[in-house]
């Protein structure tokens, strides 16, 4: 084995000398043993701890998809949004300020597509004739547009995060068109604005609120004494409740008029039902003109709470204007595009009419009124407000019309 | 080479054991040669953590290194890296101490070496483990040029001039003697 030409024995025997004796195996090998164990111990401890870390991470990288303004759908067949947003603008009629109530309406939709409904400060307030505020103050004036300007009452309140008082049973809303509704809580204080307080309480929120994303410089607390009156105003769906039976396109309109007219409401199916509604409503509005009270023709809905304390009125006739009015916006609204500020617009022109919703209304709204109007474009609202004489003027959204 | 893990267990059981079987004789059959080989090359404790550790290290990756057809020579090869580690790393710690100006640690345990043992510490590391790995561990050239990574024309010349060399010394004592 060793090559002949480096054959050295003595060399080799001397070098053995000096490497000394064979040394023992056994202590050795205890102790490579207890080595091994010990660097498997190790082992497993990284490697459990980063698949720790792993875990922890990838959980903190999916939590930010489940934001607030996310949907999440119910698996029962109803649909469950929770949604941070929309403020309840709280409209005094004197000294009138609009405050946005943070709220999270959790609008339960049945099997309606609903698009997150974020409330931009500006989507609040469109139909509220909010003069441009300093930053810092809000200043709002509104009203009715039959009550014309209003005098602005600067408030500085930061915007409340209470929850506004929930509604079970809020004014229904049509959704037949496929449209979500958009939960915009807003509430008219005032008795002017023909919504009583025990009217306000009996419609609470259905659900909690969670934030408001208005702009705090409009965002004016109601310090109004009056109760607030949430939902009065059409369009006013921020105390929608959608229930699970609500799949089916339901078309129910409470008209509850100031004067003999209580409650009329209209429960029929999509399709046939506008034209029959439409005729129980306009012989509901000239019946309260003759001052006789109607016999509803239709039941209200389950859903539907009818309105039970209604302000007193003398006669049928201030109704009738109300009700012709919200025609002409009502059909005006058909060609714009529906949103929380359309419904806000239309709330404010109609104060006498309180839980009438505006899909309701635009569906049941008989083709035979007085004023027919061109359809109207998306910016021509804004020069309905400059030439209306609403109060103020608003910075429009359009860039035309600004 | 054949495994000496088959000639440790010529049957079909080597196979049946568990691998620490197959380990703890390997262990038991080279572990000595290999700490006497390397003890020449530095001393005994170094030589016999280098060994040791370089049997842990087989022992975790067993069923990689069961599988060559020499784990003796790759745990020889891992034993020599570990050492010359070792080396470089007392080396730098040396030089650092002397730069600090402090006097470099003397370990008393460390035996005193004959005139072979310091000619043999004043060769160069090659020609040291070329000797070592020769005529203590017994290998032949073309495994020390395997286990070192040269040539066996290399292996030759570090035999040669180391051998010169320690002949030297050994003429020496013996002219003395």
């Amino acid at each position: 084995m060793i090559d002949d030409e480096f054959r050295d024995p003595e060399l080799a025997g001397r070098l053995g000398r000096l490497a000394g004796p064979t040394p023992e195996a056994a202590p050795a090998l205890s102790h490579v043993q207890h080595r091994v164990v010990q660097v498997r111990r190790r082992r497993v401890g990284m490697i459990s701890a980063a698949g720790v870390g792993a875990l922890l991470l990838g959980v903190v990288a999916l939590r930010p998809s489940n934001g607030p303004n996310d949907i999440s759908v119910g698996g029962d067949g109803g649909s469950v949004v929770s949604s941070t947003v929309v403020s309840g603008t709280t409209i005094n009629d004197t000294p009138a300020s609009i405050s946005p109530t943070t709220s999270s309406p959790g609008t339960t939709v049945g099997a309606v597509p609903i698009p997150a409904p974020t409330a931009t400060p500006g989507a609040t307030i469109v139909g509220s004739t909010v003069p441009p505020s300093p930053p810092g103050g809000s200043t709002v004036a509104t009203g009715p547009s039959t009550t014309g300007v209003r005098p602005v009452t600067p408030t500085n309140t930061p915007p409340s995060t209470s929850s506004a008082p929930s509604s079970t049973a809020g004014p229904p809303v049509d959704i037949t068109r496929g449209r979500s509704p958009r939960p915009v809580a807003r509430s008219r204080s005032g008795s002017a604005a023909g919504c009583s307080p025990s009217w306000t309480r009996q419609r609470p929120l259905a659900s909690p609120r969670k934030s408001s994303r208005l702009d705090p410089r409009r965002s004016t607390s109601s310090s109004s004494p009056t109760a607030t009156c949430r939902g009065s105003r059409l369009g006013s769906t921020a105390p929608t409740s959608f229930s699970k039976s609500s799949k089916t396109p339901r078309t129910a309109a409470e008209v509850t008029t100031a004067g003999a007219v209580t409650a009329v409401s209209l429960t029929t199916a999509p399709a046939k039902a506008d034209l029959a509604a439409a005729a129980t409503l306009t012989t509901a509005v000239l019946e309260a003109r003759a001052g006789t009270t109607p016999t509803p023709q239709t039941t209200p809905t389950p859903q539907t709470t009818p309105t039970t304390t209604e302000p007193p009125a003398d006669d049928g006739a201030p109704a009738l204007r109300r009700i012709n009015r919200s025609r002409i916006r009502t059909s005006r609204s058909r060609n714009a595009p529906r949103s929380s500020e359309k419904n806000l617009q239309m709330s404010q022109t109609f104060p006498a009419v309180s839980g009438v919703s505006l899909m309701s209304d635009r569906r049941k709204v008989p083709h035979e009124e007085p004023h027919h109007s061109p359809p109207l474009r998306s910016h021509d609202r804004c020069r309905t407000r400059r030439r209306g004489g609403l109060v103020g003027r608003r910075r429009s959204r359009h860039r035309r019309c600004r | 080479m054949v495994k000496t893990a088959t000639l440790q267990h010529p049957f079909s059981i080597v196979h049946e054991l568990p691998q620490v079987i197959d380990v703890e004789s390997l262990f038991r059959a080279h572990y000595g040669r290999l700490v006497r080989a390397l003890t020449v090359v530095s001393g005994r404790d170094a030589a016999a953590d280098a060994v040791q550790e370089a049997f842990v290290k087989a022992h975790l990756r067993w069923r990689v290194v069961s599988h060559y057809d020499d784990p003796v020579g790759w745990i020889r090869r891992v034993a020599i890296n570990k050492l010359r580690d070792e080396h470089r790393r007392s080396a730098r710690k040396q030089r650092l101490v002397e730069r600090l100006g402090a006097e470099p640690e003397r370990f008393g345990d460390e035996p005193e070496l004959d005139e072979l043992g310091q000619q043999l510490a004043s060769l160069p590391k090659q020609q040291r483990l070329a000797i070592a790995l020769f005529y203590v561990d017994q290998l032949s050239i073309s495994e020390i040029s395997d286990t070192l990574g040269i040539s066996a024309g290399a292996v030759k010349f570090h035999l040669h001039q180391g051998r010169e060399r320690l002949r030297g010394t050994m003429v020496h004592e013996g002219g003395q003697s």
